[in-house]
C-alpha cells in the first residue's frame, strides 16, 4: 500500500512539470478551432503606445462599428507596459504573436528570424511600398535585404524644453515680457546660470537623466543634429562615425555640471525623474521628443506654462537641419499569414489617413506633411503643433550602431563620463569613439552605400 | 520480494530502486532542463559571435581574447565587486555576529528585535533601493536634510555623483538588505551550544571575552563557514540592487560585474547591439572566478571548521 501511494505521488509530481504546456497547448488549439468556424475574423494588434492608448481605443471601436462590420474583421488591440518588447520576442518565438504589433527598434532582428512579414510579398503590399520615399524605405527602420517589412507612418522630432514661468520668475524674458526662448547652446548655458543662482538651491537651470542609458541616444544626440550636423554620431555625407563634432556641445554641457548648473544628483535620475521635477518647476530647461507630448498633457503636467524650443544651434558655427526619425508604428507579424487579405485590410487602415489625420488632430502622432495638411483642426494638446513643425528638419537615414558590434564603452557611458568630469580628455575620448565605432563599422557586412547619401543635404540655407 | 547480489556484497531490493530513480527523476529532469541545458547553451555561444538573432559564427577564442585584454571596463566591475563583497563581509558578517550574540537570551524584547532585524530580510530589492535612493538623494533626501539642518554640512553631499560613495552606499544597502537572514543562522547556531562549557568555562575563570573569542567561534565555525561563503557568494552575484540604486553610475564606476554581463545579453544598453556570444565569454570567466574562490575559501577554512 505503502508503495502503490509513494508511485501515485511520484506520478504526481512528474505531471506538474508539463501541466503548463499541456494546457497553453489545449487554449491555443481551442482558439483557432474557435476562429475557424466564425464568420467574423479577428486580428490581434500589441503594443506599447504610452500615451496614444487612448486614441487608439477609440479608433479601434470607430473600425470595428464601421470597416470591421462591412469586412467581417474584429481588430482587438492590447497595450503593454515597459516589458513589452520581451513579450513580444517571447510571442514571437513561440509562434502565439499577434497579426499585427508595434516593433521599436527591433526591425532587423524579427526580420532576419522570420517573425515579421516583409510587405513585398503580401497582397496590396506592393502599392503601399510605392507611395513611399524609396531613399527612405533603403532605411533598416524599414527594410532588410531588399525586403520591406515597414513603411514610414509616423514621424519623431527631438528638441529643447522650456519652463516659461521658471524663465519668467528668473527675469529671462524679451521686451513683451515673455519667456525668452533659449536659441543657442550658449543660450542654454547662460540662461541655466541665471535660474540656477535665483533659484535658492530649489531651481535648477538643466535637468539630465544621466542614469538613463539612452541619454545620449535619445536626450542629446539627437537634440545636438542642428548644432553638428552628425545623427547620433553618424555623418550620412560621408558615410561614417564623427563623434568629435560634439566637442562644443559637450564642452558646455560639462561646464554645466560642473558649476552646478544640472539638477542636483543627475547621474541618479531617470527620465521619468526629470520630468517629474521639469513639471514640478524645479528645472528651467530639459531635453525631449515629440513622445513627450502625451507625457507632459496627461502624466506630468507642468504647474506652469511650456515651451518647446525650435532646433537649437551653436553661436558663429553653421546651422543644420534637424534630425528627424520616421518610423513605422505597426508591421505584419507571422501568424497574419493565415488571415492575411483582412490583415492587410486592418494595415492599409491603418497607414492610411483615415487613421493618421485624427492622429494628428488628437496630438497622438505625427504624420507626412501632405496628411497634416488635410487636417480639419488644430491639435489638441499643448507642445505637438510646436513638435510637428518641421521645416527645418530633415529626414534622417538610419545609422548602423544597431547593427555593428562595437567594443569598450558605448557613446552614451563616454558622454557620461565626461559630462561628469569621470573623463577628462574631450579629445581623446572623442577621438576613441570614433575610431572604434568607425573600426565596427568597417569589420561589419554591411553596404557603405546603405548609410550615405552625397545628397543628403544637411546644412540649413 | 526478490533480491539481488551487487558485486560490493550489498543486497538491494528492484523495485525499490526504481521508486529511488522515479522520486528523483523531477529533480533530475529540472536541473537537466533549467540549469544543465542553459549552461552548455552558454559555453556554446561563448565560442560565436550570436547577438540574438540570425545564426551564431564561430568566432573561437576571440570573445576570451577581447574579455582579457581589450575590456578593462570588465576588470573594473570584477574589482568594483570585490570591494563591494569585501566591504559586505567586513562589515555585515561581525555585525550580524555580534547582534546575534546580543540577543541570543530568552526574552520578550529580543524575541520582537529578531522579528525586527529580520524584517530587510524579506523586503523586495527593488523596494530596498529605492528606499536608499529617497534617503540620500541629493535634492531632498531625509539624510542630507537632517544633516543640514543639524548644522554637520553647509551643502547636500554627493552621495551618487562620488564613485566612492555610490559604492558605500550599494555597499551599506546590500549589508541592511543581507544581515538579518545571517544573524537568524549564527542564532540558530548560537543556540546549539552546550551551555555546560561556558559554566565549566566560568568555573575555570574566563571572563565574558575569553569565552566569545574562545568558545562561541571556535563553536560556531562550521556555521560561520557557510554563512561567510553564502554571504560572499550572494556579494559577488548581486545585481537588481545596483540596477535600481544607481544603474552603475556615475559613469559606470558601480557597475558590478552581474550587470555589466546583464547589459551585453539583454538589453543591449552598453553596446547598442546585444552580443550573447560575448556576454556567454564573460560569464564562463566570472564563472570560473567564483569557482576558483568558492574553493579556495573551502580548503582554507576547513581546517577551522574541525571542532571538539
Amino acid at each position: 500500500m505503502k508503495k502503490l501511494l509513494s508511485f501515485i505521488a511520484v506520478i504526481a509530481i512528474a505531471t506538474t512539470l508539463f501541466t503548463g504546456c499541456g494546457e497553453k497547448k489545449n487554449t491555443a488549439s481551442n482558439s483557432s478551432a474557435k476562429s475557424d468556424s466564425s464568420k467574423v475574423e479577428t486580428i490581434s494588434w500589441w503594443g506599447n503606445y504610452g500615451g496614444q492608448k487612448a486614441f487608439i481605443e477609440n479608433i479601434v471601436k470607430e473600425f470595428n462599428d464601421t470597416i470591421g462590420k462591412e469586412e467581417k474583421i474584429l481588430l482587438e488591440f492590447k497595450n503593454f507596459g515597459g516589458d513589452y518588447n520581451d513579450v513580444i520576442n517571447a510571442a514571437a518565438i513561440s509562434g502565439q504573436g499577434p497579426e499585427l504589433h508595434k516593433i521599436n527598434n527591433m526591425m532587423a532582428k524579427h526580420a532576419s528570424n522570420g517573425w515579421i512579414l516583409p510587405l513585398d510579398d503580401v497582397p496590396g503590399g506592393k502599392d503601399i511600398i510605392a507611395k513611399y520615399n524609396k531613399d527612405e524605405l533603403k532605411s533598416t527602420s524599414f527594410s532588410l535585404n531588399g525586403k520591406t517589412f515597414g513603411v514610414p507612418m509616423q514621424y519623431m522630432t527631438y528638441r529643447v524644453l522650456y519652463n516659461k514661468d521658471v524663465f519668467k520668475n528668473a527675469g529671462i524674458v524679451d521686451e513683451n515680457g515673455e519667456a525668452k526662448e533659449p536659441k543657442t547652446w550658449q543660450d542654454i548655458y547662460e540662461y541655466s546660470k541665471i535660474i540656477t543662482d535665483k533659484g535658492n538651491g530649489k531651481v535648477f537651470g538643466f535637468g539630465a537623466p544621466l542614469k538613463w542609458d539612452s541619454y545620449a541616444q535619445n536626450g542629446l544626440a539627437t537634440q545636438a543634429t542642428s548644432a553638428t550636423g552628425v545623427w547620433r554620431g553618424f555623418d550620412f555625407n560621408a558615410g561614417k562615425y564623427n563623434f568629435a563634432a560634439y566637442k562644443p556641445v559637450l564642452e558646455i554641457m560639462t561646464k554645466m555640471y560642473d558649476e552646478g548648473l544640472f539638477f542636483p544628483g543627475a547621474e541618479g535620475l531617470n527620465n521619468d525623474s526629470v520630468r517629474a521635477h521639469f513639471a514640478e518647476g524645479n528645472i528651467g530647461i530639459v531635453t525631449g521628443a515629440s513622445w513627450d507630448v502625451g507625457v507632459y498633457n496627461t502624466q506630468f503636467v507642468p504647474k506652469g506654462d511650456w515651451g518647446v524650443c525650435q532646433p537649437i544651434y551653436l553661436e558663429g558655427q553653421t546651422k543644420y537641419k534637424e534630425g528627424i526619425k520616421s518610423e513605422a508604428i505597426v508591421v505584419l507579424g507571422k501568424p497574419a499569414e493565415k488571415k492575411i487579405d483582412k490583415a492587410m485590410k486592418v494595415y492599409e487602415f491603418i497607414a492610411g489617413e483615415d487613421f493618421f489625420v485624427p492622429a494628428y488632430e488628437n496630438s497622438s502622432w505625427i504624420p507626412s506633411s501632405d496628411l497634416i495638411a488635410k487636417a480639419t483642426k488644430e491639435p489638441d494638446r499643448k507642445g505637438f503643433e510646436d513638435f510637428a513643425t518641421m521645416d527645418k528638419g530633415i529626414n534622417m537615414l538610419e545609422e548602423p550602431t544597431g547593427v555593428i558590434t562595437v567594443k569598450g564603452d558605448n557613446y552614451n557611458s563616454v558622454f557620461v563620463k565626461l559630462i561628469l568630469g569621470l573623463e577628462k580628455d574631450i579629445d581623446k575620448s572623442l577621438s576613441d569613439l570614433d575610431n572604434r565605432y568607425n573600426a565596427a563599422f568597417n569589420e561589419s557586412d554591411l553596404n557603405i552605400d546603405d548609410y550615405m547619401s552625397k545628397d543628403f543635404k544637411i546644412e540649413l540655407e | 520480494m526478490s533480491f539481488k547480489k551487487e558485486k560490493l556484497g550489498k543486497r538491494y531490493n528492484k523495485s525499490e530502486v526504481t521508486q529511488s530513480y522515479l522520486m528523483i527523476s523531477p529533480m533530475i529532469i529540472g536541473f537537466s532542463l533549467f540549469t544543465l541545458y542553459p549552461l552548455i547553451l552558454i559555453v556554446k555561444w561563448s565560442f560565436t559571435n550570436y547577438t540574438g538573432f540570425g545564426t551564431p559564427e564561430f568566432v573561437g577564442l576571440e570573445n576570451y581574447i577581447r574579455t582579457f585584454t581589450q575590456d578593462p571596463n570588465f576588470w573594473e566591475a570584477i574589482l568594483v565587486t570585490f570591494q563591494i563583497t569585501i566591504a559586505k563581509l567586513g562589515i555585515g558578517i561581525p555585525l550580524a555576529l555580534v547582534i546575534a550574540v546580543l540577543i541570543s537570551t530568552k526574552s520578550k524584547i529580543n524575541t520582537v528585535l529578531r522579528t525586527v532585524y529580520f524584517v530587510p530580510s524579506i523586503i523586495s530589492i527593488s523596494v530596498i533601493g529605492l528606499i536608499f535612493y529617497i534617503l540620500f538623494e541629493p535634492y531632498r533626501g531625509i539624510v542630507n536634510q537632517m544633516m543640514i539642518n543639524s548644522g554637520m554640512i553647509e551643502r547636500s553631499l554627493p552621495w551618487f555623483s562620488n564613485p566612492t560613495m555610490a559604492k558605500g552606499l550599494v555597499s551599506m544597502a546590500s549589508i541592511w538588505n543581507t544581515f538579518g537572514i545571517d544573524m537568524v543562522l549564527i542564532l540558530t547556531g548560537l543556540l546549539s551550544i552546550d551551555k555546560s562549557i561556558y559554566e565549566c568555562a566560568q568555573i575555570d575563570g574566563a571572563n565574558r571575552a575569553q569565552q566569545f573569542f574562545k568558545i562561541t567561534i571556535p563553536m560556531l565555525a562550521p556555521v560561520l563557514q557557510v554563512v561567510v561563503l553564502m554571504a560572499m557568494l550572494n556579494a559577488m552575484k548581486i545585481t537588481d540592487l545596483v540596477l535600481v540604486l544607481t544603474n552603475g553610475q556615475p559613469g559606470g564606476k558601480t557597475e558590478v560585474v552581474m550587470t555589466y554581463i546583464y547589459k551585453y545579453f539583454f538589453t543591449g544598453e552598453l553596446s547598442a547591439v546585444q552580443q550573447y556570444g560575448y556576454a556567454s565569454s564573460m560569464s564562463v570567466v566570472t564563472a570560473i572566478i567564483l569557482g576558483i574562490i568558492t574553493v579556495f575559501y573551502l580548503k582554507s577554512s576547513a581546517k577551522k571548521t574541525e571542532i571538539y
